[in-house]
């Protein structure tokens, strides 16, 4: 993104004449988006002001997350005004005058902290990383327990053919499999008989019942979320939301490393006291398989791109061969 | 004509770790630079074995469709759906189609090709035995899907060859 161009928007949006961009930096790795950290200066009634600004937009060829930028912006907005910690999100820009590099963005607040988690795998900081699981786990309390359909998430499908609405509790897993089946279908760039076979299993296996129809964060991980000491101080990362059953996000959460702050059960127990909601360990088990053949999709849709020539990052080349380390733990757990 | 391909790849990698890589200096330049070295690696082991891996590949799976044929042949004869039998005609189209005039070399491309096609027909006959699951005397059924999930374990295993020695590491 070109300075000038920030410059440009931000002046309009704030609608000061003397703005300045005096930090823009690209957030690593950023691999399925774009996030740019901006910080400005400008004179605002008379006073100077500092703000900072979180720009967010796809990669030039696209996304690896086969769902729109605006997807996110939109579950951002119906968070507002619930006890789940998030930055706001102040602009969606679709004006063609305004685009970056011809790309669409929306930008958020930018809130300090850190994505990383300090001492991983260092025992010496066993209780500080304890104090962390839980404060993740309560988090992911008030996420799961938010009214959806007070908060206009009902809307969504208005919006989006991807945002599907449960009738009951029993087809939270079967809605959410069925789509990404087609996803998958329609963004992998060969054939993968292995993965037709894991879908049957998971069809087979699929959770009969949720404890109810739930906000479900997706790619829910510990290093997703803004940190200020062992406080979330803002929850990131909403491109994968939708409504489901919450076994999901602790399978996410238990393959992004959760357990290397606490052991996952006792992370759970924790949950399900301040929450009040049980995850079915069977649940559990099938969402290990499913995040992973998710995660998998994903990574194809990268390699698809990276085969078309859109987007060009040796890391996404490297990431389809990561991909097939997941097909393979995807057929030792579906005993292929 | 020398240097070889994996001669040069091997050049390419030692003279970007050297020379390049230490004065990589964002997170994003460090993270291509990895990205770089762990596929010049996979190239590294893939460029020797990937002909012949594909070659062995596609040969498992035209003796798949030849197996398939001999379990499932009695669902021709008993008039099973339209759909089985659909697919079981391409099936057997697929293993008698020929990617290549006779005699010349098969390069990675084409045979490429061919295993994506016959990839793509073992994907197709395994959904619709699924679907029309109870068509199928439940003996033949299993037998058939067995016969395909070894088939599918195998292909694995070749792969596994040419990922597994590189993927251990960070790939950004």
């Amino acid at each position: 993104m070109k300075q000038e161009d920030i410059t440009k928007y931000l002046s309009y949006r704030l609608e000061a004449n003397d703005l300045l961009v005096t930090e823009q930096q690209r957030v690593f790795p950023g691999i399925s988006r774009e996030t740019w950290l901006v910080d400005v200066e400008f004179e605002q009634d008379g006073q100077p002001t500092k703000r900072g600004f979180v720009f967010r937009l796809d990669t030039p060829g696209g996304s690896i997350v086969p769902l729109p930028l605006s997807y996110e912006y939109e579950v951002y907005k119906r968070l507002r005004g619930t006890d789940v910690r998030i930055a706001d999100v102040y602009w969606y820009e679709r004006e063609s005058q305004w685009l970056m590099d011809g790309r669409e963005f929306y930008v958020r607040e930018k809130v300090d902290g850190v994505l990383d988690i300090p001492h991983l795998g260092d025992p010496a900081y066993r209780d500080m990383h304890i104090i962390m699981a839980k404060e993740h786990a309560e988090q992911m309390a008030k996420v799961h327990t938010v009214d959806w359909r007070e908060q206009g998430f009902g809307e969504m499908a208005d919006l989006y053919p991807e945002w599907l609405i449960p009738g009951d509790e029993t087809e939270c897993a079967r809605l959410d499999l069925e789509l990404w089946e087609q996803i998958f279908y329609e963004v992998q760039p060969e054939p993968y008989p292995a993965m037709t076979y894991a879908l049957s299993w998971l069809k087979e296996k699929c959770p009969q019942r949720s404890p109810g129809i739930r906000l479900v964060k997706g790619n829910n991980a510990m290093t997703e979320e803004i940190w200020q000491g062992t406080r979330i101080v803002a929850m990131s990362d909403w491109e994968l939301t939708h409504l489901g059953d919450p076994a999901e996000d602790w399978a996410w959460a238990a393959q992004q490393g959760i357990g290397q702050l606490w052991e996952l059960d006792k992370i759970i127990d924790h949950y399900q006291q301040v929450s009040g909601i049980q995850i079915d360990p069977g649940n559990l088990a099938y969402f290990r398989v499913f995040v992973l053949f998710k995660a998998f999709t994903c990574l194809q849709a990268g390699s698809r791109m990276f085969i078309a020539g859109n987007d060009r990052r040796v890391q996404l080349g490297a990431l389809a061969f990561l991909s097939h380390t997941f097909l393979e733990q995807i057929v030792k757990l579906t005993e292929l | 004509m020398r240097p070889s391909v994996k001669q040069l790849i091997a050049g390419i990698r030692w003279s970007f770790k050297t020379y390049a890589v230490p004065d990589l200096s964002s997170r994003l330049g460090q993270s291509t630079g990895r990205s770089i070295m762990v596929l010049l690696d996979h190239l590294h082991e893939r460029v020797e074995v990937e002909g012949q891996l594909l070659m062995d590949d596609n040969e498992d799976m035209r003796s798949l469709f030849e197996t398939l044929s001999n379990f499932l042949s009695p669902l021709f004869e008993q008039g099973a759906g339209t759909e089985i039998q659909a697919a079981l005609g391409r099936m057997r189209e697929k293993a008698e189609k020929q990617f290549r005039a006779v005699g010349s070399y098969p390069g990675v491309d084409s045979l490429t090709e061919e295993n994506e096609e016959l990839k793509r027909t073992v994907v197709d006959v395994f959904r619709v035995l699924q679907q029309h699951k109870g068509s199928v005397p439940e003996e033949m059924y299993l037998k058939a899907e067995r016969a395909m999930r070894d088939q599918m374990r195998r292909q694995l295993d070749r792969e596994h060859q040419w990922i597994e020695p590189v993927m251990g590491k960070r790939p950004y």
